[in-house]
C-alpha cells in the first residue's frame, strides 16, 4: 500500500519501553523493534494510528500536519548503549 | 555456532526455550536466537502460574517461586470482594530466574543459545523458508534451518514474513503496564483481581504478592478502550490511591494478545508458538504455560519431521495444538466476548451474591449460579457466556 500523505506517526525519543505492544497491532509490519531501539518504517506505515492507541506508555504521537522535521528513531541514553 | 541447523528457534521466552528443548530431545540440531542481551529480562509479566501447569515441565524450586497462593479475590467496581475457592495452588514466579532455567533445560538437551542475536528476515527460496537472517553483535549472518520456530512474542514478525497474518485486532490486544512495589502490605497467599469501567475497562487490574512486602501491581486494558486514556494512567491512579507510600522498584509496559490462536500456525516450514501464535488464555491473559505447551508440541513435531526427512509432517503441529488447547481457547474466547459486555452493575451483583455463599459452594460456577438465582435478568448475560 502506498501513502500519499506525509508520515504522521512519531515515537517520542527516549521514552519507549521497547515492549512490543504497538508491533503486535500494526497491520502493515511497519515497526521495527530491537532491544533498545525502535523505528517506524516510513514506506509501509499508513498512519492508521493503531500503534498510538496501543502504547501503554503514551509514547507514540499522531501529528496531522506530518512529522517531516522530527526524528522517528529513539534509543536509550548513552549509559545504556544499544546492543547492535 | 554453525551455518546450518535442523531447527532454528527465534526468541528465548518460555515458549521458545521449551520448543528448543523438545526439538533437541527429539534428536534435532537446534539453535535458539534471542535479540536481548539477557534471557528472561526485562520481565514483562504478572508472573502467576498454576502448580499443575508448571510441573508438566519442571520441578518447582524455591529459587524461582516468590509466593505460593491458594486463594484469589475478585473485587467489584463498588469495592465488594468475593474469594472463590482455588482448586490447587498458584505460584508467583521470579521469571528472570525461571526463564533462565527453561533455557538451561534446552541447553542440557543439546540446543545452542545465542543472545544479542536479532533476526531481521527469513531466507526464502520460491516461498519456502530455508533459514534466517540475523544481526549477531554487529555482524550480519545467514543461518540455514530446515524448520524455523517463531517464538518471538507479542512483537512477533516471523509469522508475517512467512505469510501468516498474526496482527492482533485492537479489541483483543491488552495494553499493559505493571509496577513492582516494595514496602506494601499484601496478603501473601491471595491473588487479587479488580474489575470495572473506572479501574480497567475491557480488562482487569491485578495485585500479585511477591513475598511479604512486595507485589506486582499491573493492568491490562483493551486497546479499543484505551484510545482516550492509556494503561499507565489507570495504573498510576490506582497505585496513588491504594499504595501512596510504596516504592516502585520496576516499571514496565507490555501487550498480551488475548485472541484465539492464529488461524495458521504452520506455513512454509515455519511454526509459530507462544504469544507469536496467540496461544494465550483469552479470558485471563495467562500465556506462560499455554505457550510452553505450544512450544513442546512444536519442538516434538519439528524433530519428528526432521528425523523422517518429511517436512510435510509439520502440519501435525497445528492439529495436535488444536486438540490439546486450541479448542479450549476458542470456548474461552466466547466467554471473554460475553464478559466484556458485562456492565459495572452486573459485576457488582456477581460479587455481592457470590460473597454470601458458604465456603464450599464459593467456586466460580457457584457464584454465577447464585447470582442468577437472585437476579433472573442476569440470565441473559450469563447465558451469553455459555451459549453462542
Ligand atoms: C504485563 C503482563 C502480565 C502478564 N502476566 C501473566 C501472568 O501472570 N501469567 C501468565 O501466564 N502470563 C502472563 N502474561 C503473558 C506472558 O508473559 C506471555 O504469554 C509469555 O511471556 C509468552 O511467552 P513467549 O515465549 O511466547 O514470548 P516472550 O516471553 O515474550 O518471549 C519472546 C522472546 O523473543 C525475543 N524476540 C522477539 N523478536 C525477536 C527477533 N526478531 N529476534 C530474536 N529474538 C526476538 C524477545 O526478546 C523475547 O525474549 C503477562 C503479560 C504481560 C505483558
Ligand atoms: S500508524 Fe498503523 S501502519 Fe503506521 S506504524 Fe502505526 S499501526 Fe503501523
Ligand atoms: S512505542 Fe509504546 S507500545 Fe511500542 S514498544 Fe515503545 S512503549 Fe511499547
Amino acid at each position: 500500500m502506498s501513502r500519499t500523505t506525509p508520515l504522521m506517526i512519531h515515537i517520542v525519543p527516549g521514552k519507549c519501553d521497547f515492549c512490543g505492544c504497538c508491533v503486535g497491532v500494526c497491520p502493515e509490519d511497519a515497526i521495527e523493534l530491537l532491544e533498545s531501539n525502535i523505528r517506524i518504517i516510513d514506506e509501509r506505515c499508513t498512519n492508521c494510528r493503531k500503534c498510538v492507541w496501543a502504547c501503554p506508555w503514551e509514547v507514540i504521537e499522531f501529528h496531522r500536519e506530518g512529522i517531516t522535521n522530527l526524528p522517528t528513531e529513539v534509543s536509550l541514553p548513552q549509559e545504556y548503549p544499544p546492543s547492535f | 555456532m554453525n551455518d546450518s541447523y535442523d531447527v532454528i528457534v527465534v526468541g528465548a521466552g518460555p515458549a521458545g526455550s521449551t520448543a528448543a528443548r523438545f526439538a533437541a530431545a527429539g534428536g534435532a540440531s537446534v539453535l535458539m536466537l534471542e535479540k536481548d542481551r539477557d534471557v528472561g529480562y526485562p520481565v514483562r509479566c504478572g508472573e502467576a502460574v498454576s502448580h499443575e501447569g508448571v510441573v508438566q515441565f519442571i520441578e518447582p524450586d524455591d529459587r524461582w517461586i516468590a509466593a505460593r497462593c491458594n486463594r484469589f479475590r475478585l473485587i467489584s467496581p463498588s469495592g465488594q470482594s468475593v474469594i472463590p475457592r482455588l482448586d490447587g495452588l498458584a505460584y508467583v514466579l521470579e521469571r528472570r530466574i525461571f526463564d533462565y532455567e527453561l533455557a538451561k533445560l534446552a541447553v542440557k538437551e543439546g540446543a545452542e543459545v545465542v543472545t544479542k542475536a536479532y533476526v531481521y528476515d527469513l531466507m526464502k527460496n520460491n516461498g519456502t523458508v530455508e533459514g534466517v537472517r540475523a544481526t549477531i553483535k554487529d555482524r550480519k549472518v545467514e543461518i540455514k534451518g530446515k524448520v524455523v520456530i517463531g517464538a518471538d512474542g507479542v512483537e512477533s514478525r516471523v509469522g508475517k514474513w512467512a505469510g501468516i497474518d498474526t496482527t492482533t485486532h485492537i479489541r483483543d490486544m491488552e495494553s499493559c503496564a505493571q509496577f513492582t512495589l516494595s514496602g506494601v502490605k499484601v496478603d501473601e497467599d491471595i491473588l487479587d483481581f479488580y474489575f470495572g469501567e473506572a479501574v480497567a475497562p475491557g480488562g482487569y487490574l491485578w495485585v500479585f504478592p511477591k513475598g511479604k512486602d512486595s507485589a506486582n501491581v499491573g493492568i491490562g486494558i483493551s486497546v479499543e478502550l484505551a484510545k482516550q486514556k492509556s494503561a499507565v494512567r489507570y495504573l498510576e491512579e490506582f497505585v496513588d490511591r491504594m499504595y501512596p507510600r510504596a516504592a516502585i522498584l520496576t516499571r514496565i509496559a507490555g501487550g498480551v494478545p488475548c485472541a484465539k490462536t492464529c488461524d495458521e500456525v504452520v506455513k512454509n516450514n515455519v511454526l509459530l508458538v507462544g504469544d507469536a501464535a496467540h496461544q494465550v488464555n483469552p479470558v485471563s491473559g495467562g500465556g506462560i504455560i499455554s505457550g510452553m505447551i505450544g512450544g513442546m508440541i512444536a519442538g516434538q513435531v519439528a524433530a519428528e519431521a526432521v528425523q523422517k526427512h518429511d517436512l510435510a509432517h509439520l502440519v501435525e503441529y497445528g492439529k495436535r495444538w488444536q486438540k490439546r488447547l486450541g479448542w479450549r481457547h476458542e470456548v474461552f474466547y466466547r466467554i471473554k466476548e460475553a464478559i466484556s459486555d458485562f456492565s459495572d452493575e452486573t459485576l457488582n451483583n456477581l460479587c455481592e451474591s457470590g460473597s454470601r455463599l458458604p465456603d464450599e459452594k464459593r467456586t466460580v460456577g457457584g457464584i454465577f449460579r447464585t447470582a442468577l438465582w437472585n437476579r433472573p435478568s442476569m440470565l441473559i448475560d450469563v447465558a451469553k457466556v455459555f451459549i453462542s
